[in-house]
């Protein structure tokens, strides 16, 4: 819903002429003839989004300074409107143009005021100037042409042509169409001033002559200066308003950056990899390891709903078309109320509306192809109120499975991953809007080997089947009742489903039907109050079938049980999970410089009957124009795994898992999208669930403590119009240890990683081409020293005997990525050609350490090797 | 999970593919244990001993020469525990026995189990020293800490931990046989040299095989009813019948194993594999090499069976 702006003449000015002064009433000198300044270039400002959003309105009197030669050199706030209007006023009002004051006729600089008013309804016509009793004026002229490349000639689209003439008051905006055709009629006879702008192409000023009665024709020729893919970055003016915070500390990945980064092959969500406090998971694996938290207390949510996976068959790619994704937010710590059930990170995927990153309402298409997969992309208009989007993709790397000589094993199944997505949004009011989302994914290999694949293990042989899939159905409604209350629904039904078998030994199905809603109202008492209430729930009927060795912890977990038919039992589970859970929040500034959000939230988890109250704490100080403090407390809650608890397998008494987050940072915008920010962090965790002493019933109790601390620094340069470097720069420091037993020492956590340094960044280069770079140098993740083997001569295999549990740590990680991209703009469509290379030197980076049969030797296994990525995308 | 970590067994060797590698597992390059011989007192065949019977255990080993291993070891016997981790004794062992001489003959080791024992299995956990002297005081040590570099007496010979769970014939369904190796064949030819001599082998009597010739099948075979049918417990929880598959397991300190293990089964009644040609160049002497090629046969119910081969390999 768009809104208009409607601009107030001046209502004071005061004239800063230093050197003149009035004279003495003695002398009576003749008085000077003052003409005031004269706006002849207005900007429309940016409507702030959460006003927008929430239907507000405002009116922000601001001071302007304008100079001799008729522009702006400085302008301040008289009086304030907030909720984001003022920083957008000012921004537009820095570059309005004026025709200059003027004193006897000589130009001078003047500071005047000026009512910049956002509102919510089609301006009003200025008023009809008085006609002069004067003769007819000659009939107008017209002024077209087109703007076109210079090096290519091609047409550029949406290229601003502004026409002004300031003494006939003549000031004319009009927006080239994709043909690069532009037409401004109506034009008074003269001279006017042409200034064209267009996005990477920069800008151009012409003087053109429109006579009476006629058409001037014009061809304007562009050169790139900077580059962009063409993409609107949505926000017109710099200041970029992000809505109200509820976190202390949020990092957002937008939509400009999201497919760009040098080593994410354009996958979005392993972006995410690449922030402060998120560690490495060894061999790209897709595990979300968050500020020394198990990749299992971390969640991920695709537009407020949680998501079993993230990634296909591991980490080779995350199972969502990034280029559906409107921005990625990531809260490490300290998240809001709205968020339980984990107590490590949270990864919130947020879906942008079809055909938003479009000018028009047509149809668009991306097609994609790669060594790994292949991918289509359409959105297209459904009536004026609504519009869809869906993707599908499908491996490609099955090909290659398919071309290995079957020799010990026969592929039963070809190693196929597929996904989907697919979305409507309508909106058949101006209050409501309504989403449909459905998605999905499936990964599936299989495999027969009559002789066993391995030489450590007899074992490993028969059918080996791996199978992942999940479909879900999302209804979201965001209705708004007032300018003050917005209400969110979601609702959402599907299923998932887990296999995993190894011949006749080891069998694993999990099969989700889950169901999940979430009601959210926000309400805003006035400006300094506002509150939020929230239900979640959480039903799932699952069924868990497991037969396989007894299981132990899976993180610092040693050497258990082998595979055998001796040590194999039967475990089924047929239940319901139910996880309900309400949350309130208060969102308090009680002065315009510090904002204080309060909250608790109270979950329950059926299957071990237990509740958590989570109190939650954080305040943010603006202490300076774009500098904050901020700071945060609260508690965190998490349900153990299904098979930690299950009755036969686990231990159905288990308490939940708790953790304190402690957090205090600063952060800062030196400049319009340059922040920089310092974290420090702190975090206790108890009731860790943990193997019970020796391994014995029930398996599993609550005697895991915890700790993490440390710091994280972060740089960034955001995208933005003109700019040619974007890239970001995080640096973590951090120690994370556990403790399983009371009689036991502490130890570090399996991934804990003392350093963790990021550099990225991409350069935009003439004719459409992007270069970007990704440097990571990472500590190594603990090892636990083997000094040698327990044999089994039953069977003839063996088993490690250990040292004490991440003793020892693997050599430095150290990677370069590299991305290079060419665009070619066509008349309707793009193809775009990219490189992503990881690993450009071929660092070793040995990840683990393998063994012989009796672990008396050891070589280390090595990381990814040098991987290219040769991809093409074609866009409609 | 405990089998990703075996699973990474067969995935990981891709991964490390190009760079170095660790010996494989069928490269006998010092003396080391193969397996287990089991036997019960008046039992025949049956392997599994029944409450109150006893049962015999004699460790299997080799070395690259094919000459007899010198052990001394130190075993207890005890009912398991019910872990998610490492076997350990459920309570006090019932059975403690060492032999401390390795020039002494090797002998079995001998458990009797009580009248009154319920469990599925026997737990044994114990220390060999071979071609050495064991430390009989640092071996006695199991209960977890042990340094394998402590079990032989002044470092002199190869120490192995050992533990194995074997079944217990509880009810009719866990009594055993154990299976017997019937045949093993070399190029579609009898083969029944064993490893007698050391030193030059040409025209001694065992098949020679050239240094970097083509691969040579071995086939071994089982007695025609030595995969017997049992009742488990099935992947559904229910009990099922079915067959025993039995393995053969093949070590060789020279010519190249193709795999390991290899399985006899109803679908596939023969353990066939090939001797390979060896990757790096090594010099044979004029007198030829005698390769000793060991297999060990299991049911996987605490049934075995073992032979040695030897080929001679001349330049």
């Amino acid at each position: 819903m768009l809104a208009a702006v409607r601009r107030f003449p001046w209502l004071s000015f005061v004239w800063l002429v230093g050197t003149a002064s009035l004279a003495s009433a003695q002398e009576a000198p003749a008085a000077p003839v003052i003409t005031p300044p004269r706006l002849v270039e207005f900007v429309e400002a940016s409507y702030p989004p959460t006003a927008e959003a929430e239907g507000l309105e405002g009116r922000v009197l601001v001071a302007i300074t304008i100079a001799a030669d008729g522009a702006v050199t400085d302008v301040q706030v008289v009086r304030p409107a907030g909720n984001g209007f003022d920083e957008a006023a000012v921004d537009a009002v820095r570059r309005f143009r004026f025709e200059p004051a003027r004193r006897d006729g000589a130009p001078v600089p003047v500071r005047i005021q000026y009512e910049y008013v956002f509102e919510r309804r089609v301006p009003e016509p200025p008023p009809e100037p008085e006609v002069p009793d004067e003769p007819p004026p000659p009939a107008p002229g017209r002024l077209e042409g087109r703007v076109l490349g210079r090096e290519d000639g091609a047409p550029i689209r949406n290229a601003e042509v502004l026409i002004s003439n300031a003494e006939l008051g003549v000031s004319r905006r009009v927006v080239a169409g994709n043909d690069g055709r532009f037409a401004a009629d109506e034009l008074p006879a003269g001279t006017y001033t042409v200034l064209v702008l267009a996005d990477e192409y920069g800008e151009l000023s012409q003087t053109e002559e429109v006579g009476s009665g006629e058409v001037t024709d014009v061809i304007y020729r562009l050169e790139i200066v900077s580059v962009d893919d063409g993409e609107d970055f949505g926000f017109g003016a710099e200041a970029v308003i992000d809505p109200p915070p509820r976190e202390v500390t949020r990092r957002t990945i937008r939509r400009e950056e999201l497919t760009r980064i040098p080593g994410t092959r354009g996958d979005a969500l392993r972006a995410v990899e690449l922030l402060p406090g998120v560690g490495r998971p060894p061999f790209g694996a897709g595990q979300l390891i968050v500020r020394g938290a198990a990749p299992g207390d971390s969640q991920t949510f695709f537009e407020g709903v949680p998501v079993p996976l993230l990634y296909h068959f591991g980490g080779l790619t995350s199972v969502v078309n990034s280029r559906l994704l409107e921005q990625i937010d990531f809260y490490p710590g300290n998240f809001s109320a709205r968020y339980g059930r984990k107590m490590g990170g949270v990864l919130e995927v947020g879906f942008r509306d079809p055909l938003a990153m479009y000018d028009d309402r047509g149809f668009h298409g991306v097609a994609e192809i790669s060594l790994i997969d292949a991918s289509l992309l359409a959105e297209f208009p459904l009536g004026d109120n609504a519009a869809m989007a869906a993707a599908v993709r499908r491996s490609t790397i099955d090909g290659v499975f398919s071309a290995l000589p079957e020799d010990t094993f026969t592929i039963t199944a070809l190693p196929v991953y597929y996904d989907y997505q697919g979305f409507i949004t309508w909106t058949p009011t101006p209050r409501d809007k309504f989403r449909v989302l459905m998605y999905g994914a499936s990964d599936r290999f299989g495999l027969f080997a009559g002789d066993s694949l391995s030489d450590e293990d007899p074992s490993i042989r028969g059918n080996l089947d791996l199978l992942t899939r999940f479909h879900f159905l999302d209804l979201a409604w965001d209705h708004t009742f007032d300018e003050r209350t917005v209400l969110d629904v979601d609702f959402q039904v599907g299923t998932s489903i887990l296999e995993f078998g190894l011949g006749d030994l080891v069998s694993f199905d999990a099969r989700f039907n889950q169901t999940y809603g979430r009601a959210e109202l926000r309400h805003r008492a006035n400006d300094r109050v506002r509150l939020i209430a929230g239900l979640d729930m959480f039903i799932t009927p699952l069924t868990l079938e497991y037969f396989g060795p007894l299981l132990g912890q899976s993180e610092g977990g040693t050497e258990g049980q082998g595979l055998g038919e001796e040590t194999s039992q039967y475990f089924r589970f047929d239940g319901v999970a139910y996880r309900p859970a309400i949350y309130f929040e208060s969102d308090l500034r009680p002065w315009d410089w510090v904002q204080i959000l309060m909250g608790i939230r109270v979950d329950y988890a059926k299957e071990i009957q237990q509740w958590s109250f989570d109190p939650r704490f954080a305040a943010i100080f603006t202490v300076a124009d774009g500098y904050r403090l901020k700071m945060g407390a609260g508690i965190f809650s998490q349900p153990p795994e299904f098979n930690e608890s299950a009755e036969g397998l686990g231990n159905p008494n288990l308490d939940m898992i708790h953790s304190a987050h402690f957090g205090l940072g600063t952060d800062a915008e030196l400049a319009p999208g340059i922040r920089v920010g310092v974290e420090g962090f702190y975090k206790y965790l108890w009731d860790r669930v943990v193997t019970t002493e020796d391994g014995v019933e029930p398996f599993f109790d609550n005697a895991g403590i915890g700790r993490i601390y440390g710091m994280e620094v972060s740089g960034r340069v955001e995208p933005r119009r003109g700019r040619k470097f974007t890239g970001f720069l995080s640096y973590t420091l951090m120690r994370s240890e556990r403790r399983d037993r009371p009689n036991q020492e502490w130890r570090l956590f399996d991934f804990d990683q003392t350093h963790i340094f990021t550099l990225s960044g991409t350069y935009q280069l003439p004719r459409n081409w992007s270069v970007g770079g990704t440097l990571r140098l990472v500590s190594g993740n603990p090892a636990t020293p083997v000094t040698g083997g327990i044999y089994n001569p039953a069977n003839g295999t063996a088993n490690p005997i250990s040292l004490a549990t991440n003793s020892v740590r693997n050599p430095l990680f150290n990677r370069f990525d590299l991305r290079i991209e060419k665009i070619w703009d066509f008349e309707s469509w793009k193809l775009a050609l990219f490189l992503d290379i990881q690993n450009v030197w071929n660092a070793d980076n040995p990840e683990g350490t393998i063994y012989n049969y009796n672990y008396t030797q050891s070589v280390p296994i090595n990381g990814l090797p040098f991987i290219p990525a040769l991809g093409i995308r074609g866009e409609l | 999970m405990i089998f990703l970590r075996r699973l990474s067994y067969f995935l990981l060797p891709l991964a490390i593919a190009c760079g170095p590698s660790v010996d494989p597992a069928w490269l006998v390059v010092e003396a080391r244990m193969t397996g287990i011989l089991a036997t019960v007192d008046d039992a025949g065949d049956r392997v599994t001993p029944r409450p109150g019977e006893t049962l015999r255990v004699q460790l299997l080993y080799a070395q690259p020469d094919g000459t007899p291993v010198r052990p001394s070891w130190v075993f207890v016997a005890c009912e398991p525990a019910t872990t998610s981790g490492f076997d350990f004794c459920a309570g006090e062992p019932f059975t403690f026995d060492a032999k401390a001489d390795p020039d002494e003959e090797d002998r079995p080791f001998t458990v009797t189990l009580p009248e009154d024992y319920t469990n599925r299995n026997v737990l044994f956990l114990g220390a060999v020293c071979m071609n050495g002297e064991i430390d009989l005081a640092l071996a006695s040590d199991l209960a977890g800490g042990l340094d394998p570099d402590r079990i032989c007496v002044d470092g002199v010979g190869v120490p192995q931990i050992f533990t194995f769970a074997h079944p217990v014939a509880i009810d009719a369904n866990r009594e055993n046989r154990a299976p017997r190796i019937a045949s093993i064949t070399l190029g579609g030819e009898e083969w029944t040299t064993e490893p007698t001599t050391t030193g030059p082998c040409v025209g001694m009597g065992y098949p020679e095989l050239a240094y970097g010739s083509d691969p040579v099948e071995i086939v071994v075979r089982a007695r025609e009813d030595d995969l017997e049918s049992y009742v488990r417990l099935g992947m559904n929880g229910e009990p099922e019948t079915t067959t025993e598959e039995i393995y053969v397991e093949t070590l060789s300190p020279f010519r190249r194993i193709e795999r390991r293990f290899t399985f006899i089964t109803v679908d596939d009644p023969i353990a066939d594999l090939e001797l390979e040609p060896n990757d790096e160049d090594i010099s044979v002497p004029e007198g030829g090499l005698l390769v000793p090629i060991f297999f060990v046969m299991r049911d996987q119910r605490g049934g075995f069976d073992a032979a040695n081969r030897a080929v001679c390999v001349t330049p």
